[in-house]
């Protein structure tokens, strides 16, 4: 006790060690009531709450701290960056001119198959199959549009690595599209519209009426020179061939303006968010108990964030989650591994002359690409913003309903183990019925369909309106 | 999915009570106290929750404080070895497996991103002396060892003076604990060092 005189001697020394022996005590006791309390926390999950973070009214499930600072990295969806290499991509006067390219069927060889065939905006601009039909059936799944600007990566295997060059893919595919850069050139050639759009935005076009120059269809073939494509590419000059290099990718760029554009930012999720940081009740009611549920879940127990993470609600990189290929007779889809090896060869990646700016970031991307064991069979991981929107689901759509997905990461039935790298954290969830539902509801969340509607339908022409006369503008003239 | 919380939680209950024991059995450095009423040598623990951050302070009267306090916990990541004395952009400190290099690093920006890029300066030192080592090459790589998988990018290499390197083009992609490696060699002679990094999302 305090105040207690100091004894010599013997008596000292007992003393001293009778306070040790009180001070063992006390340390031990101290330790053990810490021990005790710990393994009383021991079950508690992650995302149970703990002594701070009292439940706020509104909220149907208890939210550690930590996993409030987590969901709060998800909102809001930030502003696009810039992009550097794409000097259109901001431009609104690009942005319609693409619109409606976007929806052109006379861009394909057939005259009936556009981007929207495949990206339909009623279909959470997919096409609610399992895999694509252009011209022909493809090997993969259309992927959703929505938010694809965010993406860092493109297609499925991440083979184009920006939004413009993606574009240009499926033009030139003989599945999709099966047009070449030649017969695109040509098409805007043809169209005073569109020759006008695009003369104000890029320059005069080439003198594309000089047919001895410039033939009627014409595109490099990679691995076959006698295609009549290649011979007829292979017949131009090498300026007449930049030239039509250079208005295929500025066509790319224009669809790339159009496409930044379809953005999903305020979902129920978000508005959720908002209410937690301000224990605003009525923000937190945007998100029913059950999906309340489903978004603990996803952020705890079930781990969906370790790859849905972020404000798109993925990691934009490649991931193999086993899930087994929709027929046997499907090719063998290497998946991230063939892209890899695509997007360097690409002749309009990031270090292509075709970059209106260098983009310092997608270079260093590129260059610093791995080969490594885990890209084989890997495909990128989708948004899940707007995810109800566009079933079915995966690369192949082999999954039919968001409950089939969540499902299938409850019990991996028939998923296929690789020979070589797997996703090891990959491991049953085991959900129960009603975690299966919850999880459904909170996807269903991120749901934002509050994008304006002309940009859902092609416009009347690629030619921005003439600006109102003063009379039209009194009279309140007619809407675009 | 495995939680590695739980088992940091059991550690931190075993490491609770090895501090508690430790700070009961710790003397005052001079006179010894006389009886329960003298200031005890006592354990702050802190514990803040999923985490097994633990700071320890001892203060026996009399004695001067010895504290070792972990490194303040920085925004999107963690490591384990982060030097709490060290300026704003802490270097971080380890040696090679056998002890023949002494490894600094340090991320920019700090702390590291989550999926976002960010570049590691090296600096190689001569453990006895702390003094760089030249003509040695660095090689900065990554991984997550309960994933099975490192990054997907392979950093560029520049030197940058006398045992220095920077690695530009780095890439954690997933939240949780990544292993950042450093090897050095020098002719035949190559030594790995090993950081473990903790990174949430």
């Amino acid at each position: 006790m305090k105040g207690a005189r100091r004894k010599s001697g013997a008596s000292g020394r007992e003393g001293h060690a009778r306070a040790r022996r009180a001070r063992l005590a006390l340390g031990g006791a101290l330790a053990l009531a810490v021990v005790v309390s710990a393994a009383a926390r021991a079950p508690q999950a992650e995302g149970e709450p703990d002594a701070a973070s009292a439940p706020l009214p509104g909220l149907a499930v208890e939210l550690d701290a930590k996993v409030r600072a987590r969901i709060a990295r998800h909102s809001p969806l930030p502003p696009l960056s810039p992009s550097p290499a794409n000097a259109v991509a901001d431009d609104p006067r690009a942005a319609r001119l693409g619109r409606f390219l976007f929806f052109d069927e006379g861009l394909s060889s057939t005259g009936t198959v556009s981007c929207a065939t495949c990206h339909d905006p009623a279909q959470g601009f997919g096409d609610g199959k399992s895999l694509a039909v252009g011209i022909s059936r493809l090997d993969r799944h259309s992927q959703s549009l929505w938010n694809v600007a965010h993406n860092r990566w493109f297609f499925w295997d991440g083979r184009s690595d920006s939004l413009w060059s993606q574009a240009l893919q499926p033009l030139e595919d003989a599945r999709e599209m099966g047009s070449t850069r030649l017969a695109v050139a040509h098409r805007l050639h043809k169209d005073a519209a569109l020759r006008a759009a695009y003369a104000a935005l890029f320059g005069a076009l080439p003198p594309l009426d000089d047919a001895a120059r410039f033939p009627a269809a014409g595109r490099p073939v990679p691995g076959d020179a006698e295609h009549p494509h290649a011979r007829a590419w292979a017949g131009m000059t090498e300026a007449d061939r930049r030239a039509v290099d250079r208005v295929f990718a500025n066509v790319g760029k224009a669809l790339a303006a159009y496409q930044r554009r379809l953005t999903a930012s305020r979902s129920p999720f978000d508005v959720f968010v908002e209410g937690l940081a301000e224990e605003d009740p009525e923000k937190l009611a945007a998100l029913d108990p059950s999906a309340q549920r489903g978004l603990a879940l996803f952020f705890g127990r079930a781990n969906c964030r370790l790859c849905h993470h972020g404000p798109t609600f993925s990691d934009l990189e490649f991931h193999n989650n086993l899930v087994p290929p929709l027929a046997a007779d499907l090719p063998l889809d290497k998946g991230r591994a063939d892209g890899i090896e695509r997007v360097r060869a690409d002749a309009f990646n990031a270090l292509s002359e075709h970059v209106d700016a260098r983009d310092e970031a997608a270079v260093l991307r590129l260059e610093t690409l791995k080969d490594a064991p885990e890209s084989w069979g890997a495909f990128k991981t989708p948004s899940l913003r707007n995810v109800a929107l566009s079933p079915p689901y995966m690369h192949q759509g082999q999954l039919a309903t968001l409950e089939d997905v969540v499902r299938y990461y409850s019990t991996l039935e028939d998923a296929v183990v690789p020979r070589g790298h797997r996703e090891r954290i990959l491991v049953p969830q085991e959900f129960s019925d009603v975690e299966v539902a919850d999880l459904v509801a909170f996807l269903e969340s991120l749901t934002d369909e509050g994008v304006a509607p002309e940009l859902l339908r092609a416009p009347t022409s690629p030619l921005p309106p003439p600006p109102k006369t003063t009379a039209e503008s009194e009279a309140g003239g007619l809407a675009r | 999915m495995r939680h590695p919380d739980r088992i940091r939680r059991s550690r931190t209950g075993l490491a609770a009570l090895l501090a508690g024991l430790a700070a009961a059995c710790a003397a005052p450095a001079d006179a010894p106290a006389d009886g329960p009423g003298e200031s005890a040598s006592s354990a702050e623990l802190e514990i803040s929750a999923g985490s097994s951050r633990i700071s320890a302070e001892s203060s026996p009267a009399g004695s001067s404080s010895a504290s070792s306090s972990a490194a303040p916990v920085a925004r999107g990541a963690r490591d384990l070895h982060a030097d709490p004395h060290a300026d704003e952009h802490a270097w971080r400190r380890g040696a090679t497996a056998g002890g023949r290099w002494l490894v600094l690093w340090r991320p920019r920006p700090d702390p590291i991103p989550l999926n976002a890029p960010f570049e590691v300066d090296v600096r190689v030192l001569d453990p006895a002396t702390e003094r760089p080592v030249a003509d040695l090459d660095v090689k900065v790589d990554a991984a997550m060892p309960a994933h099975h998988h490192g990054m997907n990018h392979a950093p560029l290499h520049e030197a940058t003076g006398a045992g220095a390197t920077t690695a530009r083009g780095m890439l954690f992609h997933m939240p949780g604990d990544w292993e950042l490696t450093v090897d050095v060699f020098a002719g035949t002679v190559s030594e790995r060092a090993r950081f473990p990094v903790e990174l949430d999302g």
